[in-house]
């Protein structure tokens, strides 16, 4: 874990087991973070949301809750930008495999609306090539 | 041993059940999945001429998708029981999810509680 305040700047590392009741005090500490930067609710909402999302799914589809698996996620913020990374141990994503959940056909399915969230909250988002690790950037409006 | 704690309070109000939610935040798994367990409880036991369930969302200031896929399939339960489930008092923010995933469309979602209980089914 490292967590440090240098003019404005935080970085913020830790590292869970696939569970998710270990996230909550790691959304409360980056929440805390940007509010002190004065983002604005609207903003810290949607990091929050989709820090949490991001985790889920790193649990869920990463992790596939094996309590052996780590989580890592890192938050990088400043008054203009947060830049959040989650990794899991899993083998990796692939996003053909995401259904649009706003179709009519998918609307009422009650999974896979997480990376559709984060993507509409987060200002660009990305993974790396093997796709373990999501990166969700975000500019305060 | 002590009791698990309590996520929701029911009321009851003319032909109404109305439920409260009590945490402020929705997204731990667990405790979504209490919360979850707590509605369907409540509509298994309307009293006689109940026609509506109301969630009322006035504390939550934080829901997960992992809080819609509850939602989606509490409404499914409803209409199998032939009761309107109605939710209401929902902030802003959490509105934005609802509007974003188009969810908007298949709930029955009313500013108030009151207009939630005088609403047309």
């Amino acid at each position: 874990m490292s967590a440090y305040d240098k003019m404005g700047y935080w970085r913020y590392t830790k590292t869970f087991s696939s569970d998710s009741r270990a996230i909550g005090p790691y959304l409360d500490e980056v929440t805390a973070a940007l509010e002190k930067r004065d983002w604005n609710p609207q903003d810290v909402f949607a990091v929050r949301l989709a820090l949490d999302e991001a985790v889920a799914n790193a649990i869920e589809h990463g992790n596939q809750r094996d309590p052996t698996k780590k989580i890592q996620a890192t938050a990088e913020i400043t008054q203009n930008r947060a830049l959040i990374s989650i990794q899991d141990d899993g083998g990796g994503f692939t996003q053909d495999a995401v259904n649009d959940p706003t179709l009519d056909e998918n609307i009422e399915r009650p999974h896979g609306r997480g990376l559709f969230l984060i993507k509409n909250f987060m200002t660009r988002v990305w993974h790396n090539e093997k796709g373990n690790v999501i990166y969700m950037e975000k500019s305060p409006q | 041993m002590s009791n698990p704690k309590a996520r929701t309070m029911t009321r009851y109000e003319g032909r109404a059940a109305v439920v409260d939610c009590l945490d402020t935040k929705l997204n731990e798994e667990l405790a979504i999945q209490a919360w979850g367990d707590e509605l369907t409880n409540v509509l298994e036991a309307l009293p006689p001429r109940t026609d509506r369930l109301i969630v009322n969302f006035q504390n939550v200031q934080f829901m997960s998708s992992s809080a819609l896929r509850v939602l989606i399939t509490l409404n499914t339960k409803t209409k199998v029981a032939k009761i309107a489930l109605f939710l209401c008092s929902i902030n802003p923010n959490i509105m934005e999810v609802f509007k974003i995933t188009r969810l908007d469309t298949i709930f029955k979602i009313r500013p108030t509680e009151v207009e939630a209980i005088n609403s047309q089914i």
